[in-house]
């Protein structure tokens, strides 16, 4: 089957307002031929059309190299939503809301960590409780959790978990503004009580790098970027606490009647207009839950450090704190003209170009570091904002590894192998919680 | 009955009951199966119960589902043995039942049931089609 696209370039692919009379505005697929065609059989397409007839999009229903499908939106979409005019979604955001990336840098080297990856390892495995319902690592009251939910990392920073040139290597400080605790629902509170500083299940990991290759040694090193330096990236978000806000909203948005009910062709779809009660309540409750993601990643974030302190290694530096499940009100120049939109990246990072005014100063000459993990085993990149990218995806990339596999054809394909066998062979250590798909 | 179904990256379960009462309990079943193995004979636990209201059966089906699992990450237990009372003109499902300890960490991890994909055909026998993010 061909698919129904039209190749504008190498790299870039239109989906027509025509393939389906619903549509407000086009698709646009970023991908070379390989990714692009890898949507055959994929319900992605359907899903980029889905969004494109959305009320009060703006430009394109974006889709990122990365992209595949997922709930209601596909994972790597971007699309942005007129302020007073369009809607908001949480399947836009996901239901591990701010799941994002941090990286820290070292001017540890591979030498001195070779020969203590294990005990590398098990420390941060100690320190750092994960697997699904991973709790204990602090125990929040019902006022701190709600003071988290409100500051984010600068609640953890405050607490000790950290400095403060940490809040400035975080976007937006470290936590988003109007944030609304008292938006959530009992059950989400209780979800999050007690997993702050915790890794969680999936693909959430905490992993040791080194710097293999400088492709801009310039902006690498006044990035604290040094070949065959020791880095950690880590990857998570906002635990039960965030899948719940979104069950919660869907709930709630489903069942919106009457003028601010937005008619969908999938539940997973569901939204209201942005200037609606529920919307501005889902607004409220998502930016909450990404202060939580955000406490989380800075918690476990000092935890790592801890270990290599105890380990005789040298500091860890924070080079940047990103969120690729999100959705953030910001002014764009779309279609001609200045406007504040509501930006959803579902499974995209946020790419700001050099200069621009939400980074910090010390970073704002090179653009934004944007960090772009691989899948285990394979290498991660960390990329930089660009002025084209931020005119043409509303400042957004990939956030990293896609899915070539679906999980049963995985199962199939490494049956009768084990992760760690075939990781130890390539001079690795790791502690899966556990190797079945 | 219940087996896995193709679902991308994520998992899908099939699951068939001859009624809508008994689909909820074979529910319960496949989950616990799923995550932990054969069900275990009948032990004491504490009583537990709940209320579920949703807009149409597939919503109290997705909502069952994140309860049951809601009661595992938050370290409650696992329902051992439950008693249903569904009125279909809400619907909502009222169970009873008995908690207990689980009997290991779940290997597998899932995190929600969702709306994506699915489905639930009246039959008989019943069957429901639901994804779960991973």
């Amino acid at each position: 089957m061909a698919l129904p696209l039209e190749r504008i370039d190498g790299l870039r692919w239109l989906l027509p307002r025509r393939y389906r009379a619903a549509m407000l505005v086009p698709g646009m697929i970023y991908g070379d031929e390989a990714l692009v065609g890898a949507l055959e059989g994929d319900l992605a397409l359907e899903q980029i059309a889905n969004v494109a007839s959305l009320p009060g999009i703006v430009g394109y229903s974006l889709a990122m190299p990365d992209v595949h499908q997922g709930y209601g939106f596909p994972i790597g979409a971007v699309a942005a939503f007129d302020e007073d005019e369009g809607i908001i979604s949480p399947g836009g955001v996901g239901y591990d809301i701010s799941c994002g990336v941090r990286l820290m840098v070292s001017s540890v080297t591979v030498e001195e960590v070779t020969g203590r990856l294990e005990a590398l390892a098990q420390s941060l495995f100690s320190a750092v409780p994960s697997g699904v319902g991973s709790r204990g690592a602090l125990s929040l009251s019902a006022k701190d959790l709600q003071k988290v939910l409100a500051h984010g990392a600068r609640w953890a920073v405050e607490k000790g978990f950290g400095d403060g040139h940490d809040l400035t290597r975080i976007e937006e400080g470290g936590f988003l503004d109007g944030a609304d605790g008292s938006a959530l629902s009992q059950r989400a509170l209780d979800r999050g009580r007690d997993q702050l500083g915790t890794l969680g299940s999936g693909n959430h990991f905490i992993e040791v790098q080194a710097v293999e290759a400088l492709f801009d040694t310039p902006r690498a090193w006044a990035w604290g970027l040094r070949e065959g330096a020791v880095v950690v990236l880590i990857h998570c978000g906002s635990r039960g606490l965030g899948h719940q806000v979104c069950d919660d909203a869907l709930k709630a948005m489903n069942r919106i009647k009457g003028p601010s009910a937005v008619p969908v062709p999938d539940r997973q779809l569901c939204c209201a207009p942005l200037r609606s009660e529920e919307g501005r309540r889902y607004l409220a409750a998502m930016r909450a839950a990404a202060n939580f993601a955000l406490a989380n990643r800075q918690v476990i974030g000092w935890k790592v450090r801890e270990v290599f302190r105890s380990l005789g290694l040298s500091d860890l530096r924070l080079l940047y704190d990103v969120s690729h499940n999100t959705a953030h009100v910001e002014t764009h120049v779309a279609e001609g003209k200045r406007r504040r939109l509501c930006v959803h990246r579902k499974g995209a990072t946020r790419a700001l170009p050099p200069g621009h005014a939400a980074l910090p100063a010390e970073l704002r000459p090179l653009g934004q570091p944007v960090l772009v993990p691989g899948s285990m085993g394979t290498a991660s990149y960390v990329l930089a904002g660009t002025e084209r990218g931020a005119e043409e995806t509303f400042a957004s990339t990939c956030h990293g590894a896609g899915r070539r596999l679906s999980r049963q054809a995985a199962k199939a394909a490494t049956a009768g192998r084990t992760w760690p066998a075939a990781w130890h062979d390539r001079g690795s250590s790791s502690s899966p919680n556990g190797p079945r798909l | 009955m219940w087996r896995e179904i193709e679902r991308g990256g994520d998992l899908g379960l099939l699951v068939e009951a001859p009624d809508g009462k008994a689909l909820f309990e074979q529910c319960r079943r496949a989950l616990y199966e799923l995550l932990f193995g054969a069900l275990p004979a009948k032990a004491a636990g504490s009583a537990w119960s709940v209320l579920l209201e949703g807009a149409d059966d597939e919503e109290l089906a997705v909502a069952w589902f994140n309860e049951l699992l809601f009661l595992l990450e938050t370290g409650r237990g696992c329902l051992i043995s439950s008693r249903y009372a569904y009125d279909p003109s809400g619907p909502s499902l009222a169970v009873e039942g008995r908690l207990v300890m689980a009997p290991a960490l779940p290997t597998l991890a899932i995190k929600a049931a969702t709306y994506g994909g699915l489905r639930l055909d009246p039959g008989p026998p019943v069957r429901l089609e639901i994804t779960f993010d991973l």
